[in-house]
């Protein structure tokens, strides 16, 4: 029964009766979604298992200072994209010398995923998103899969609506490029 | 040909089985792991707020010895020793400015004088003397 309680009264249980116990409720809530995001971001799981670890430790550390005026879990998904581009930060570091590319070396775990539940297809439309520019892929994963309106992921990425949807427009195109190869 | 729109839309990416119903419990632990890390602080943490005090004790001391000097009138005296102080060194200061020349004009006055007075009077004796070893021991 508690599985269903609305973001407000998670909220102010976390606040004034049991923390620990309020936020397991909202780890339950939304760690699929929220996995479901950063996956598409890193593709590889145990990655992504790192940073959703990371990204829910500090949603317990913060979630006294967030505000109720905005949607919950936007500003959960919002550290969880901060921390996913941080990670590959971290990681590009890492292949500067390196004769594969981060990107490269994503499409690869890609194509050795047990975890990939999809057909040829499918693989062969997330191989199209690996080759679009970092922003580019980001901005696609928000708006396709994450179904983000333009104003929620302009201010996230702190990008106009204008340079957002052009960005969205190219990145189907070269989708769709690359779809009809072969 | 292949468009976006001809492909079914869906989340390709799965989860290990099992992995939501334990990743509740890891947070969890973690979170835990975190707070023990806050509640023991490191050696310099536990000494940094008796550092400050100590600071702090020896400042107001230090502060308290000078407002005592001031009221007590050790200061006065303090400051009647600077004037000395200042005195001395003004006369050495004096002293110094003397010129080097001053100082040979000085000398060589205190010289021509002697060597006037003995002069006189040894010329004389000199040329009233018989003895004329020493003008001959001096030639």
């Amino acid at each position: 029964m508690n599985e269903h309680l609305d973001d407000q009264e998670i909220l102010k249980r976390f606040r004034t009766e049991n923390p620990d116990y309020a936020f397991n409720l909202l780890v339950k809530k939304y760690q699929e979604r929220l996995y479901a995001s950063i996956r598409k971001v890193l593709i590889n799981h145990d990655d992504t298992n790192d940073v959703l670890q990371e990204t829910l430790i500090k949603i317990y550390q913060n979630l006294d200072t967030f505000r109720s005026d905005s949607q919950l879990f936007s500003w959960m998904y919002r550290i969880a994209i901060n921390e996913a581009l941080g990670f590959i930060r971290k990681q590009k570091r890492k292949y500067v010398f390196a004769t594969l590319s981060y990107e490269d070396s994503l499409i690869q775990s890609l194509r050795a995923d047990s975890f990939f539940d999809g057909d040829e297809l499918q693989k062969k439309l997330q191989e199209a998103i690996l080759k679009l520019p970092q922003k580019q892929r980001l901005v696609f994963n928000m708006k396709y899969y994450d179904n983000l309106k333009y104003d929620e992921i302009s201010e996230m990425l702190k990008t106009s609506k204008g340079a957002l949807k052009a960005s969205y427009h190219h990145a189907v195109k070269k989708i769709e490029k690359y779809l009809k190869e072969d | 040909m292949k468009r976006l729109n001809d492909i079914p839309k869906k989340d390709p990416f799965k989860a290990p089985d099992g992995y939501f119903e334990t990743l509740p419990d890891a947070v969890r632990d973690k979170i835990q792991a975190e707070k023990q890390k806050e509640v023991k602080p490191g050696f310099f943490t536990v000494l940094k707020p008796y550092l400050y005090f100590a600071g702090f004790f020896i400042g107001l001391a230090f502060i308290i010895k000078i407002g005592l000097n001031v009221f007590t009138g050790d200061y006065h005296n303090q400051q009647i020793t600077d004037n000395q102080t200042e005195t001395i060194e003004s006369e050495y200061f004096e002293y110094d400015m003397i010129s080097e020349e001053t100082i040979y004009a000085a000398l060589s006055d205190e010289i021509s004088e002697e060597e006037n007075e003995i002069s006189e009077e040894t010329m004389i004796a000199y040329l009233t003397q018989d003895d004329y070893s020493s003008i001959l021991y001096y030639e």
